[in-house]
């Protein structure tokens, strides 16, 4: 821990001397496999929907290989619940706020760098269906109109384009892990929602360098 | 304001209300003329009413064209006139004149004729040696002059005149002396005393009504008069006696003539061309003065309708009786401002008829009769149907109107005790809609119906209206049937056997009502119209005829029940399509299959009792078709007469074919019974049987078969020897009796009573006296009759079952008269009938018809309480005006829903009391009841549910003051759910639908008690103003106060609180959370899912 904080220190020290700042925005698409109600025979699956993203970054190219951002997603993630034949749908979307680090292949001022990154935050995920009271399979779970807040870690790979000395292009795909939602998917008395869950997003950014 | 009081305060008004409304209008003009008026004549050229004046001596002549009716110079005669009569073109006035007051003593009366010749301003006086009854015109320039001693045929131009020869029927000359009291006997037209003419409408006949005294004493019994018809072909200058009646003689002394002399009004009998005796107003004198002047009548036969003004009484006040052509049916009655006495006379146009009246002479303009103010309802009937446990008010509304669209005045009344009924309004003008509330307690005692006549009176309408007869009904649940509503006095019933329709007869309108099984629709056309004052209905062997008796006709009509047509018409009679009786009123009928042809057996009414039967003939016979019956001289070995001793009231022995047509049984008040055998074409039996306890018969009767009848309670076998008799309570009466698909059926009436109580004196005990009343406003019963010779039971009643309202007696069709100018009762009644479908049996009852399935006596379970629940949470505590769950057994027949609110206290035939108050129900069931308990009910309560298989015993509530429960969502798909309900979606909570921090949920709950204003159990809950609880609730949810914004009854529902709250912003979430509710110390819980945000 104490060397994860000394290394984020550094980084960001390092970032701070070179002033290398960039920001971008970029839309793409998220696929969130679908969590297993079990308990009930037979079982159900919940989750996020597929959907649409936006996002934004802000970020420092801190040292040759190396930089550090915060990024914005908002995502278009309705919650569903299926079994059998018999599936249900609930309005919803996500906002994820997180930090990451990345590690280039490329050093600075390379045309073209691959990256990884990592990093952890938040996402504030939001019901906003309309309950019913003859909501569908409601002996697994009640999708709610409710707000909760999750811990995400993500991991992600991509690579960075410059079109100009200002302007890069930048696709990246990222895995954002969060544990499964206990509000707005809320499972029924003796069913049980397992593990974490993933949102894999991929997207499309424009980033301006200053 | 108590509902009596009100009804006594309405009353009040009510009475006030006639006395404004006392003087009512009167049709037409008196124009009063001093002296005395024999008779008139019209002069239309000359706008000339020529009248006569007897006591005056004169011929007073009134100006019809001045609107006062003013008098100009009179005609003076020498003798007092008593006839007058105006040629055809209008050239001479001839007057008849009677002079039997200046004769000295031993000075025999004389008449005379004057003739004025209008045109020349002439006169011309004629002596003869008779006094003159009458003068009358044709289509001729001959004048028929009718004296006491001769007819004559004068020609007023020359003043000659000849004697007319006056044949009898047949062609014979008279006088033909016999030693009989018939026209023979009379020296014709010697004996002559009194007459009066009428005039067909095409002037070709000349009626004349004669008056004859016996020539000599002890010719007629009493040395009564006799009637006789004499009629005068114009064309064919020929005189004929036609007809004649003995006794009594007819009156008032008017003849009325259609247009073609098919038809005439003559004294009190409307007769046809053939003389047969159409309808008749009862044998009514002019009062005992037997002043004949008194009454009039006149043919409209541009209307065919006729108009008459016969008295009852002395008293009678004016009316005329605006009546059917055919059978004197009345349609209307109207207030005349005199009473009619004497000839009639009709406008060229037949719009205005002039009248010789009481106090002189009255213009009538009957064209516009339609068009004068008038009041009517247009309803006749009303019905109130409820049941023992019905407590709401009942509200029905009847329409008064003027059918000319006119504002007119009227008021409106009951009798004086009556109580539990009040009117939105008891006076007006109309058109009025007029509510009625009947209070069903007030009537609940009875359990049967109860008849109100509501009278109707206006002070400017020319009618008299007819009044409503409100029926209200008051059920036990036990009783079985269903009324169809049939207004009217229906005196008979029978089921067409292979027709799915029965008839009934309507005596009042003299119609013979046919409904149609299937639907109890009446078939409304063809109308089936009878003779006067039917009686009874007999089918021919073939049932292809239909056959009416009646008592003020001498005919028996009959009716093609194919085409339902009156029968094909003799070709002897072709405008007669009936069997004539003359000289009798065949007041019961029944066909029999004779020896080779059906035979009609018509028990009658003698006009005029024969030398050989000082109390009348009992019967007539025809061999059906024919036309004719006739009296035969005897019965097979018994004479064709009454018993000296019968006194002919109540009339005519009733007569009833088996359904085989061999037997024909007739039965008698004095326990008289007869059989006639199909077989031999004989009667065969004769009996009567009088013990210590029957001394007299009166009811049901029947020939079930060929081996057994019934009259009253006794059963006759095939010799009519009584082989079983019933027990009759003293206050009740057998009504009908019939064959059901297996067995007999029989029904009983329990006549109302009333109690005095004298009270005791020094020297005498009190004493109580029951006197039995002419009505029945409780129940009725039916029972079975076992006729299986083989069961041990054999001949007996049982399964005796009440009836939803009483079946007819003779006393409870002895009601006053409404319009109808004849009513005969038989002490007999025929009030059971089962149709050929036999799906079904139909009693004559006091609304009408009662309507009972085949199996009226099956068994139905007695019910049985098991548990009475809260219906929110199940458990049994309960308290007032709560929901509950009613469990056990035999709860209801069959399953049933309220339609409508308030919510019935009576459904499916199922009732729930507690504490002597009936419950509002909203479903019923065989196994549960969903009800309301009273808002007044508190402690130890008892509980009875009433259903047509009796009632249970009582299960005791403990009622607590407060019983809170939150009440299930009944249907749908949420059914089962608590309902609690969120505002924002209004849904019920539950898992998948949680309750939201910040927003508001409504609780639907039962028993949180009083509120103010308190709803009526039973009602919906208004919005405005809103009931609210009087006791304030506490709810939490998880432990944490709720706001509660409203508690109180919900609005929109029945018996159902709400309690709104707000749940605070800083809920805790949880997956389940209480809900509770307290009230008065009791709590209600129920677990919600809770979610912040």
């Amino acid at each position: 821990m104490l060397k994860r904080l000394a290394l984020t220190a550094w980084l960001i020290a390092g970032a701070a001397s070179a002033q290398n700042w960039y920001i971008g925005a970029g839309g793409g698409y998220g696929f969130a496999p679908k969590l297993t109600i079990s308990g009930i025979t037979p079982d159900a699956k919940a989750g996020l929907e597929n959907g649409g993203a936006v996002g934004a970054y802000f970020g420092e190219d801190t040292h040759k290989y190396w930089s550090g951002e915060v990024h914005y997603l908002h995502r278009w993630d309705g919650l569903s619940l299926s079994s059998g034949g018999t599936s249900v749908k609930f309005a919803g979307h996500s906002d994820i706020l997180h930090a990451d680090f990345l590690r280039h292949f490329a050093p600075k001022g390379s045309k073209v760098r691959p990256f990884v990154a990592f990093g952890g935050g938040m996402r504030f995920l939001a019901g906003t269906g309309t309950e019913s009271a003859d909501q569908a399979l409601g002996n697994y779970a009640a999708l709610t109109n409710t707000r909760e807040s999750l811990p995400v870690v993500d991991a992600a790979f991509g690579v960075r384009a410059k079109c100009s000395k200002a302007v890069e292009l930048r696709f990246e795909v990222r895995d954002y892990m969060s544990p499964s939602p206990s509000k707005v998917i809320a499972v029924a008395p003796g069913a049980k929602l397992g593990g974490w869950f993933n949102d894999i997003v991929g997207t499309v950014s424009v980033g301006y360098s200053f | 304001m108590s509902f009596v009081r009100l009804q006594v305060i309405c009353a009040s008004l009510a009475v006030l209300s006639i006395a404004v409304a006392g003087r009512a209008a009167t049709f037409g003009t008196a124009v009063p003329v001093r002296g005395t008026v024999s008779d008139i004549a019209l002069d239309e050229g000359r706008n000339r009413l020529y009248i006569a004046n007897f006591a005056a001596g004169r011929i007073d002549v009134m100006d019809t064209a001045d609107p006062k009716f003013g008098f100009g110079t009179p005609l003076l005669v020498s003798k007092p006139p008593s006839s007058v009569a105006l040629s055809p073109g209008n050239h001479f006035l001839v007057v008849g004149e009677y002079d039997s007051f200046n004769s000295s003593v031993g000075a025999t009366e004389t008449g005379g004729l004057a003739i004025f010749n209008l045109d020349q301003g002439s006169r011309l006086e004629i002596k003869l040696a008779n006094p003159v009854l009458s003068v009358a015109f044709g289509a001729g320039n001959l004048a028929l002059v009718v004296t006491k001693g001769n007819f004559l045929l004068l020609d007023p131009f020359t003043g000659r005149y000849q004697i007319l020869g006056v044949t009898s029927l047949g062609g014979a000359p008279l006088p033909v002396p016999v030693g009989v009291c018939a026209p023979n006997a009379f020296s014709f037209p010697a004996n002559v005393i009194q007459a009066a003419t009428g005039v067909s409408g095409d002037q070709q006949t000349i009626l004349i009504l004669s008056q004859l005294t016996p020539p000599s004493a002890g010719i007629c019994p009493g040395d009564q008069k006799v009637s006789a018809f004499l009629q005068y072909q114009v064309g064919a200058n020929h005189l004929e006696a036609f007809g004649w009646t003995s006794s009594p003689p007819l009156g008032p002394r008017v003849v009325s003539v259609n247009r073609d002399a098919s038809r005439y009004v003559a004294g009190w009998v409307l007769s046809d061309w053939y003389g047969a005796d159409l309808a008749e107003f009862p044998n009514l004198i002019p009062g005992s003065s037997m002043d004949y002047r008194k009454g009039g009548h006149a043919f409209d036969y541009s209307r065919n309708l006729i108009y008459a003004d016969i008295l009852a009484t002395v008293n009678d006040a004016p009316v005329m009786h605006v009546m059917d052509a055919d059978n004197l049916t009345v349609r209307k009655r109207v207030h005349l401002p005199q009473m009619m006495a004497g000839r009639s006379l009709f406008s060229s146009d037949m719009t205005k008829l002039y009248s010789v009246s009481d106090g002189g002479v009255m213009i009538l303009p009957v064209a516009t009769l339609d068009t004068l103010p008038q009041v009517v309802a247009l309803q006749e009937d009303v019905v109130f149907q409820s049941d023992i446990c019905t407590r709401s008010v009942i509200s029905k509304t009847i329409d008064i109107v003027d059918p000319t669209g006119g504002n007119t005045d009227f008021a409106l009344s009951v009798a004086s005790d009556t109580a539990g009924i009040r009117f939105s309004q008891t006076s007006g003008t109309t058109p009025a809609k007029v509510r009625i509330d009947v209070d069903p307690t007030v009537f609940q005692i009875h359990s049967g119906t109860t008849t109100v006549m509501l009278n109707i009176a206006s002070s400017h309408a020319v009618n008299i209206p007819f009044p409503v007869r409100l029926l209200i009904n008051t059920r036990d649940l036990s009783q079985r049937g269903q009324i169809v509503n049939v207004p009217g006095k229906l005196v008979d019933i029978l089921a067409d056997p292979v027709r799915n329709r029965i008839y009934v007869l309507r005596q009042d309108k003299n119609l013979v009502l046919v409904f149609d099984t299937a639907t109890w629709k009446q078939i409304a056309a063809p109308q089936l119209r009878t003779g006067n004052t039917p009686m009874s209905m007999a089918f021919t062997p073939d049932r292809h005829y239909l056959l009416v008796g009646n008592d003020h006709s001498q005919l028996v009509n009959v009716f093609d029940l194919t085409t339902l047509q009156p029968w094909a018409p003799s070709p002897d009679y072709p405008n007669s399509p009936f069997i004539r009786t003359d000289g009798a009123y065949p007041g019961s009928v029944a066909v029999g299959q004779g020896i080779g042809t059906p035979v009609v057996w018509a028990a009658i009414r003698d006009a005029s009792a024969p030398p050989e039967c000082g109390a009348g003939r009992m019967f007539f016979r025809a061999n059906f078709p024919a036309s004719f019956a006739s009296a035969p001289a005897s019965l097979g070995v018994y004479k064709n007469c009454l018993p000296s001793t019968y006194n002919g009231n109540p009339p005519a022995p009733m007569v009833s074919a088996s359904p085989t047509g061999q037997s024909i049984l007739f039965t008698m008040p004095d326990a008289t019974v007869g059989l006639w055998d199909g077989t031999a074409d004989e009667w065969v039996v004769t009996r009567q049987d009088v013990t210590a306890d029957v001394k007299s018969l009166s009811g049901a009767y029947a020939a079930l078969s060929d081996n057994l009848f019934i009259t009253d309670n006794r059963l006759l076998d095939q010799s009519l020897y009584p082989i079983a008799q019933w027990q009759t309570p003293t206050d009740s009466a057998t009504s009908g009796v019939g064959l059901g698909a297996t067995d007999g059926l029989r029904t009983t009436t329990t006549l109302d009573t009333s109690t005095t109580t004298t009270p005791a004196t020094l020297l005498t005990p009190a004493t109580t006296t029951t006197t039995v009343l002419g009505t029945a406003s409780g129940p009725g019963t039916i029972e079975r009759i076992d006729l299986n010779p083989d069961s041990p039971y054999y001949l007996q009643t049982y399964h005796a079952t009440s009836t939803i309202e009483a079946p007819h007696t003779a006393a409870t069709l002895t009601t006053p008269m409404l319009g109808q100018v004849g009513q005969t009762i038989s002490t007999f009644t025929r009030t059971l009938a089962v149709p050929a479908d036999r799906n079904s049996i139909v009693l004559l009852t006091q609304s009408g018809l009662t309507i009972l399935p085949p199996d009226f006596d099956a068994a139905t379970k007695v019910p049985v309480v098991s548990s009475v629940t809260n219906l929110g949470n199940g458990s049994t505590a309960v308290t007032a005006a709560e929901q509950v769950l009613i469990s056990g057994t035999g709860l209801a027949p069959d399953s049933a829903v309220a339609g409508t609110e308030p919510l019935p206290s009576t459904l499916g035939d199922s009732c729930v009391v507690v504490g002597g108050e009936a419950l509002p129900l909203f479903w019923v069931s065989p196994t549960q009841i969903k009800a309301v308990l009273p808002a007044d009910a508190g402690g130890v309560e008892n509980l009875v549910v009433h259903t047509p298989g009796g009632v249970s015993s009582p299960y005791s509530l403990q009622v607590q003051p407060f019983a809170p429960a939150v009440l299930p969502v009944e249907t749908g798909t949420q059914a089962g759910l608590s309902r609690v309900i969120r505002n924002k979606n209004g849904e019920p909570v539950n898992f998948t639908n949680p309750v939201h921090a910040k927003e508001t949920i409504s609780i639907y709950m039962t028993g949180l008690g009083p509120t103010i204003p308190a709803v009526p159990a039973g009602n919906l809950t208004p919005a405005t103003p809103p009931s609210l609880l009087v006791t304030q609730p506490v709810v939490t949810l998880g432990g944490v106060n709720l706001n509660v914004t409203f508690a109180g009854l919900a609005p929109g529902e029945v018996g159902v609180y709400r309690v709104d709250v707000t749940v605070p912003w800083n809920i805790r979430g949880a997956s389940q959370a209480p809900l509770v509710v307290t009230q008065g110390g009791a709590s209600a819980t129920t677990q919600v899912r809770v979610v912040n945000p």
